[in-house]
């Protein structure tokens, strides 16, 4: 962190500077990325962790909490479901590898948890897919996603951060989910 | 499914149905399009479904798997993992050797992180490995291999270095200034050496200057060299566009890499500047991200707690007088050339900052002294460039111009006078609110604007005045204040009037800068004459920049008022001009820029002829020319966007719109603060791609923002526009 201010940046992008974002990223991946592991490490057993708590443990980490607002606090989950969302699929995409036998440690695994995981991965593989496609036909409409199902936000955080009235928040996020199945399927 | 050009359709009729009740709603698939209607009906039946899946959280994985650090031993290609070294932003650094012994030595071997590791981004390290292949230099610490571990992150092999930062170094041994400075000359040929190519570090700062102690004297290396630019460089047409890829480090950063401006080997000049700043003054001097340096090593010194002055001088083996007096002169004005804010203003390469030290350090006069005056005046600029609230960008923009003017004429005697006039006033503008030369922040660029302009108005009727009320009317009016800006240019022209004559190109170009401010207040008929008036005049004496400057914005007038033939002749001969002289047209919109210009008007032509798909094209030629000769973050770059931007809305492509206008915002927003005409442009835009997406509430509440921004701000005209249309959509 020696270099990069986290609340001062998220002001500053909360103002529409879109270069503090640029800045802050690296380190709320890294920071996501350390929580998750260190979460995974803990919970043996279970594997499946709701991204707003992470998120939200994030947040507390790298923000000075009583110097934002909560629309700053929106702005923060908006820049971390895009990063949750590179996490999960980077992860799906590496059980995708071990499962065909050419990742990096395949041996520790049984047979059983591969063929789980993988199909949650393939889950996620197809739906990363699924959002670029969505991303063409409307990049709003995929943030929405991100930010309702890979941070968690309400739809009044959602609109806040996408700067876009709840009701538009609402209507994006019946449609897109529709989209998405369909196109999943 | 159908394809992305009919998502607007879908989208509004899925809308519309989720308002209707059912009988409306069997109406209203019935009426539409049949394909649209079968993709909205399949969407409606999958919700529930749909609703299921997205209910349960994201997987993230098995404990199993949750190692992302290699251990030791783990390979790399031929090489084994001995130790981590050190991790950053982009990825860690392991100590590693070669399993099979073909290599002797340790190296050191970087792996990106997880996330940075897309398919373009590893492509791009091919491309640069072979690149940074070519660099064999004692001072750069070497790429030795690289390629891409069994996860699919790409890695890289240097050289390893076990030196200590320059800085850390320099302290530890004592080393006196001149010492100091022939050890900073190592670190200038090595990175002379990549420019000459290529290949610009971007990211040079004391923890990648390394030095070790050699038999008779220490050796510098430089570590990741290009691998900052690799990583981010889109100067092959193929546009990295994830934001998070723009790393550096904001203490030695230079201003255009926090724009997002071209970077340059002029970016590493700034950083070496930085550097050797903190080489010289030690690392008391902490900044702020987005905050430039000082001017002056020597004042930071000066006022330094005296015990950290104490401190520094005894790592230089000296004392903090004679230290500042060390710094004080030349080398105060070495940092100075090289910190410069803008890149042209630096030294012109490495070498020539080498040169200016070594001529220093043989007792020759540096280079970088060579015209006081000019620095003096833009050191204010650079002062206030930063920390000033959000319509800094402008007034700079044009104070700076103006001390470029003010320097360009002082070959003649009286206009150096004038010059030197122009600048006192600055001087004492900005002296007044910072007599240290320290405090960074406080007073706003609108507070300088104004004591500027009370100065100014206080003066003896000199043409520096002229210039001054000139400059100040300009910056009003850049801001949005219309009402200061109108008596400042009818002043300024009349001065000069008098004291130069009608004609002269002074007077023509305040002038011209009334009829533009004019022609913003609606008052056209005033406008064009004087427009014409100054166009005749320089068509007479040949002035090319004046008739780019003439052309283009009585085109723009013409346009305004739907004259297109008489634009059109215009932009011709614009164009004709530039075609003769390709540099000419007013300071910061002359050459390529003026060119965009003419191309930007062209568009419009067609666009109001309904030649759409022409327009379409013309734009795409202005934005490529803004975006390369102006940088993506842009002002101009951002209002060329909103306008392709409607346009595209016209042709119903609201998709491809989209995102111009997100991007255009954040530009604009950055650039003016909330509440400025080209912010009102783009929401503007905005609330008609939301209209045609059917989402009213959307398009209101931009209306009306617009409106309390624009009312707040005492822009009638934006406000009763917005008040208007906010109506129209309530009926």
């Amino acid at each position: 962190m020696a270099d990069v201010d986290v609340t001062q940046m998220l002001r500053a992008f909360s103002g529409g500077d879109a270069e503090a974002a640029a800045r802050v990223l690296p380190h709320v991946y890294d920071e996501l990325h350390r929580i998750a592991l260190a979460r995974l490490r803990s919970e043996r057993d279970d594997a499946t962790l709701a991204p707003l708590d992470l998120v939200h443990e994030a947040y507390l980490r790298l923000v000075r909490v009583t110097e934002v607002t909560w629309q700053d606090r929106a702005h923060f989950f908006a820049l971390a479901s895009g990063t949750m969302r590179r996490i999960l699929v980077d992860r799906a995409r590496r059980r995708g590898a071990a499962k065909r036998g050419d990742g990096a440690r395949p041996d520790t695994l049984h047979e059983d948890a591969i063929a789980g995981a993988a199909s949650h991965a393939d889950e996620l593989l197809a739906l990363d897919a699924a959002l670029d496609a969505l991303a063409l036909r409307s990049p709003r409409q995929a943030r929405v996603v991100e930010c309702r199902y890979f941070a968690g936000l309400t739809f009044e955080e959602t609109a806040e951060a996408l700067g876009v009235s709840v009701r538009t928040a609402k209507e994006d996020w019946r449609l897109a989910k529709a989209w998405l199945y369909l196109a999943m399927r | 499914m159908l394809p992305p050009d009919r998502w607007p359709d879908v989208e509004r009729l899925f809308r519309t149905v989720l308002d209707a009740d059912a009988d409306e709603a069997a109406r209203l698939l019935a009426d539409a399009d049949a394909d649209v209607a079968a993709e909205v009906q399949a969407l409606l039946a999958a919700e529930h479904e749909a609703d299921t899946f997205f209910g349960r959280p994201p997987h993230l994985g098995n404990a199993d798997e949750v190692e992302d650090d290699l251990p030791r031993g783990a390979r790399l290609g031929p090489w084994e993992v001995a130790e981590e070294l050190g991790r950053g932003g982009m990825g860690t650094v392991y100590r590693a050797r070669r399993a099979d012994g073909a290599y002797a030595q340790d190296v050191a071997v970087k792996v990106v992180h997880r996330g940075m590791d897309s398919a373009q981004i590893v492509r791009r390290f091919q491309q640069e490995r072979t690149l940074l292949a070519t660099l064999a230099h004692e001072g750069v610490a070497r790429l030795i291999d690289g390629g891409v571990a069994g996860d699919g992150r790409p890695y890289l092999v240097m050289e390893l270095v076990e030196g200590q930062p320059l800085t850390a170094y320099a302290d530890a041994r004592r080393l006196p200034v001149e010492a100091r400075i022939r050890l900073f000359l190592d670190v200038c040929a090595a990175v002379s050496h990549a420019h000459q190519r290529l290949v610009v570090h971007r990211d040079l700062k004391p923890s990648n200057i390394l030095v070790t102690d050699g038999d008779a004297r220490p050796h510098v290396k430089l570590l990741d060299f290009g691998i900052a630019r690799l990583l981010t460089s889109s100067d092959d047409g193929e546009a990295l566009t994830l934001p998070e890829l723009r790393l550096f480090t904001p203490r030695y950063a230079a201003p255009e890499q926090a724009t997002g401006a071209p970077v340059t080997t002029a970016t590493d000049v700034y950083s070496l500047g930085a550097v050797l700043f903190e080489l010289l003054v030690g690392e008391a001097l902490r900044l702020a991200p987005g905050q430039t340096m000082p001017e002056r090593a020597s004042t930071v010194l000066r006022t330094m707690p005296r015990p950290d002055a104490e401190a520094v001088a005894h790592a230089r083996a000296t004392s903090p007088a004679r230290l500042e007096r060390m710094l004080r002169g030349d080398l105060d004005a070495v940092c100075h050339l090289a910190l410069r804010p803008e890149p042209h203003a630096r030294y012109p390469s490495v070498e020539a900052l080498a040169d200016d030290l070594r001529r220093h350090l043989t007792g020759l006069p540096v280079r970088a002294r060579g015209n006081t005056r000019r620095y003096l005046v833009a050191s204010f600029v650079r002062r206030h460039r930063w920390p000033v609230a959000v319509a800094a960008g402008a007034t700079i923009a044009v104070l700076a111009a103006t001390a470029a003017v003010a320097v360009q004429n002082r070959r003649i005697a009286h206009e150096r006078d004038r010059a030197e006039e122009v600048a006192t006033v600055l001087e004492n503008v900005f002296l007044r609110i910072d007599p240290g030369g320290q405090a960074e922040g406080g007073a706003s660029t609108r507070d300088l604007l104004d004591r500027g302009a009370e100065e100014t108005a206080q003066m003896a009727d000199t043409e520096a005045k002229a210039h001054l009320l000139d400059v100040v009317a300009r910056v009003y009016r850049a801001l949005g204040d219309h009402n200061r800006a109108l008596p400042r240019h009818e002043q300024a022209v009349r001065l000069y009037t008098a004291l130069r004559g009608r004609d002269a190109p002074e007077t023509l170009a305040a002038e011209h800068h009334l009829a533009y401010l004019l022609t913003a207040l609606g008052r056209t008929d005033e406008a064009e004459a004087m427009y014409r008036r100054v166009l005749e005049v320089r068509r007479r004496t040949g002035d090319p920049t004046g008739l780019v400057e003439s052309t283009s914005d009585l085109a723009d007038l013409y346009l305004d008022t739907r004259r297109l033939a008489e634009a059109r002749a215009l932009i011709a001969e614009g164009l004709a001009v530039l075609e003769r002289h390709p540099n000419a047209g007013p300071p910061s919109l002359e050459g390529p820029i003026a060119r965009a210009g003419f191309l930007y008007q062209q568009a419009l032509i067609e666009q109001q002829e309904g030649r759409l798909d022409d327009a379409v094209a013309r734009f795409h030629e202005a934005l490529n020319l803004y975006r390369a000769h102006r940088g993506p973050n842009h002002i101009y770059t951002a209002a060329v966007e909103t306008k392709l931007a409607s346009l595209l809305l016209e042709q119903g492509n609201g998709a491809a719109a989209g995102p111009l206008l997100e991007h255009a915002r954040s530009v604009q927003e950055r650039a003016w603060g909330p509440s400025h005409p080209w912010v009102y442009a783009v929401y503007n835009t905005q609330a008609t791609q939301a209209l045609q997406a059917g989402d009213r509430d959307s398009a209101q509440a931009l209306y009306d923002r617009i409106r309390a921004r624009a009312e707040a701000a005492g822009d009638t005209l934006w406000a009763a526009r917005a008040k208007r249309q906010a109506e129209q959509l309530r009926r």
